[in-house]
């Protein structure tokens, strides 16, 4: 694979590169997330007008785990907002998994533990946030 | 209860809202054809703007620059355009510096507003520099030797508009992977994308041809994002309200922007681009020194 690079005239992605099963699921899950997230803060958008202006938040919004379910049980923009916005998080996050299934079927341990630590630092991440 | 221009509440709401998607979607759309992420242009918008706190500002941005990424790399991943070695390597710097920058603005610097703002301006400065640069760097077949490039077998190759695949060799991966951190602490910290330092630190130092290195820088900037975004997130510093109009304007200004692929360009844009950089540079500047403040 470190060997000398192939003719520029050749037609198919080369042996180190034949990994063309993953890139277009990855793709999709990409615009797929995105577009679920964009749909549900619409929906939080709608939810918003129908409430009038008196809904509106401009500042920073903080929930508890339990006051953010039962914000969206009563259907609170803001609410709504947070979960699309979730899902918008999830989205890289879910294509990193993806990564270490790839990387753990092409048996590549270097990968398989830089995507893990990456994963890792997001929990890290989480963590922090969730200090304060 | 938000009123703009002495309108009604309802009328502001939907100035308010009709004015970020449209800023958002020419952000996006800039971003996307340049090689910027929008939170260049958005963060300084909610500061002088709408008077938003600097923190807040960067958190709301940096949501967006998620979807923004997101939705332009999707198209590059799928085209095999973005390299994903390289771009899984770099993002162990990206995210840790990510994590740093996020948690440097939210817990200490949240209270040093000055420092936030005068910080804004180099790297607003920066990129605009970049902009009017002519001089494209063109990746060179034979470069020098790197063993851990070898060793992680980063080098790779590319489908060009002929549908040929071209191969490129990967080195620099010590500059590389030091600049990628760095930028990402510069995006955790101030909400923009740090594109606009990822891609030179591939192309120039990394060999990769410019439009991988754009494919993966999208793809970068995603993962960074969302580990920055995930502390402001958490930690309750997200203005959810201003995150929605922005990521659907930017989502779909970048959207359009993908389809555009590679080089845009005229000559005029930039120019014009640059020179709002330079300008957005100026208030922020200005703001610091506690004018334009409400």
């Amino acid at each position: 694979m470190s060997g000398p690079p192939p003719e520029p005239a050749e037609t198919g992605p080369p042996a180190s590169h034949r990994v063309d099963p993953y890139l277009r699921p990855m793709g999709r899950i990409l615009l797929g997330g995105v577009l679920l997230s964009v749909g549900i803060l619409l929906i939080g958008v709608i939810d918003l007008f129908v409430r009038g202006p008196g809904a509106v938040n401009v500042g920073p919004v903080s929930y508890s785990a339990r006051g953010w379910i039962g914000a969206l049980g009563a259907g609170e923009p803001e609410a709504i907002f947070l979960l699309g916005l979730v899902v918008l998080v999830l989205t890289p996050l879910t294509r990193v998994l993806f990564s270490v299934a790839m990387f753990i079927e092409e048996r590549d341990r270097p990968f398989i533990a830089m995507t893990l630590f990456v994963l890792s630092l997001l929990a890290v991440g989480a963590l922090v946030g969730l200090k304060l | 209860m938000l009123t703009v221009l002495g309108l009604s509440p309802e009328v502001s709401l939907v100035v308010v809202l009709l004015f970020l998607l449209v800023y958002s979607f020419v952000a996006g759309l800039a971003g996307g054809l340049f090689g910027l992420g929008g939170g260049i242009f958005v963060v300084p918008m909610l500061i002088l703007v709408f008077q938003l706190p600097p923190a807040l500002a960067i958190a709301t941005s940096l949501v967006a620059v998620i979807a923004t990424s997101c939705g332009a790399a999707s198209t590059f991943v799928g085209a095999g355009i973005a390299d994903i070695r390289v771009g899984m390597f770099l993002e162990v710097a990206t995210v840790v510096g990510g994590l740093i920058g996020a948690i440097l603005t939210v817990f200490v610097l949240a209270n040093y507003e000055q420092v936030l703002l005068f910080a804004f301006v180099p790297a607003v400065i920066y990129p605009a520099f970049l902009m009017v640069q002519r001089r494209a760097h063109h990746a060179v077949p034979d470069p020098p030797r790197d063993p851990l490039a070898d060793r992680l077998r980063l080098h790779g190759a590319f489908p060009t508009e002929t549908g040929t695949w071209r191969s490129f060799r990967v080195t620099g991966t010590r500059p590389g992977f030091f600049l990628s951190g760095l930028a990402g602490v510069v995006s955790g910290l101030l909400g923009i994308g740090g594109g606009v330092f990822y891609v030179p630190a591939m192309n120039v130092f990394m060999n990769l041809p410019v439009r991988v290195a754009s494919g993966t820088s999208n793809f970068m900037i995603g993962v960074t994002a969302t580990a920055s975004a995930i502390v402001y997130l958490l930690a309750g510093r997200v203005a959810l309200f201003w995150t929605v109009p922005i990521v659907v304007g930017m989502l779909a200004g970048s959207r359009l922007a993908s389809g555009y692929h590679s080089r845009v360009g005229t000559w005029t844009f930039k120019v014009i681009f640059a020179t709002i950089l330079l300008f957005t540079a100026a208030l922020m500047a200005l703001r610091g020194l506690g004018y334009l403040s409400a």
